[in-house]
């Protein structure tokens, strides 16, 4: 299944390209992003299923810390590669538009 | 004296009736035909195929039945679940949405503002649809793959647990009203892992039977 490139998947996967070491959890990515978790999950799940981003669990102790553990996110080296291209052809306008706009502007 | 033999001018041409018996066998009686005969011996074989048409056809038929009655048994069924799972999330979603919203409703929700005693009775509604939207996600949660349902539920828990106080309302509210999408999607990978791992298995077998020194 191929990943739609979405803005709000544009979106989030500049926040976790921007440094592709760096893990994010959900607040972090919410906040580079604008998007709600609630949106963010589901884009996150189709990422990760096609492998481009890996996730894991804190290790921590939840008692110990006050409070739950999080999810980190961040991308795969091959995520990386190909959500870059992704997002270079997203916005790479059609064929279509481009011939529209030169018609608009009257360059045909 | 025997009477003159009947000879019917609109009957069958003589040679096609002599063919008929010649086929299956009847002997004429003198000069005439036994047409009594020709007509049951090709009855009884008629009625044969018919029989077995019939038969045939019974069966199929009955087979249909069954296939139509199952059929509609099973999308029934499917139809009252996926009917029923969509409106408990979505509904518990709108209802929340209501409530967080101060129920500052547009058209017909305004009604139930003014029945409950306008903005007065919010507070109490928005109490309660507080503590139902836990138990909502955890229904939602309940219809995801296991493990994909407890890790979207405490995901979901770890992001409130952190969220600024004035988000968590609006952040509930959206992963409830996205809840539908996680379950479809979800279930999708979850069914589409298993095709592979028993196609997997299925070619594995037979490249391990073809291997085999044996065969």
């Amino acid at each position: 299944m191929a990943v739609r490139m979405t803005m709000q998947a544009q979106m989030i996967l500049q926040a976790l390209l921007r440094d592709p070491a760096r893990e994010l959890y959900g607040l972090e990515l919410a906040e580079e992003t604008g998007l709600l978790p609630g949106t963010a999950y589901p884009i996150l799940l189709r990422l990760e299923n096609e492998g481009w981003v890996t996730s894991r669990w804190e290790d921590i102790s939840p008692e110990a810390e006050g409070r739950p553990r999080r999810r980190y996110y961040h991308m795969t080296a091959n995520g990386a590669a190909q959500a870059s291209r992704a997002i270079a052809a997203a916005r790479r306008p059609s064929r279509a538009a481009l011939r529209s706009l030169a018609e608009e502007g009257g360059y045909t | 004296m025997a009477p003159p033999a009947y000879s019917s001018p609109a009957g069958p041409s003589r040679n096609l009736v002599d063919a008929l018996a010649r086929v299956f066998g009847i002997g004429g009686t003198g000069a005439g035909i036994d047409f009594a005969a020709a007509g049951c011996l090709i009855g009884i074989v008629s009625g044969l195929i018919g029989l077995i048409v019939g038969l045939i056809g019974i069966v199929s038929g009955m087979i249909g039945v069954v296939g139509g009655v199952l059929g509609v048994i099973a999308s029934g069924l499917l139809g009252v679940i996926a009917g029923g799972v969509l409106g408990v999330v979505a509904g518990g979603a709108v209802g929340a949405g209501a409530v967080w919203r101060d129920w500052s409703f547009r058209g017909s929700f305004s009604v139930f503002a003014t029945r409950a005693g306008g903005r007065d009775a919010m507070p109490a509604a928005s109490r309660l649809m507080a503590k139902a939207s836990p138990r909502i996600m955890w229904v939602a949660s309940g219809l995801m793959p296991r493990a994909a349902g407890k890790r979207w539920l405490e995901e979901a828990q770890s992001y409130l647990f952190e969220a600024p106080r004035e988000h968590r309302s609006r952040t509930t509210r959206n992963y409830l009203l996205t809840a539908p999408q996680v379950i479809v999607v979800s279930w999708t990978y979850v069914l589409a892992r298993r095709i592979r791992l028993t196609r997997g298995k299925a070619e594995t077998g037979q490249s391990n039977s073809s291997d085999d020194p044996r065969n």
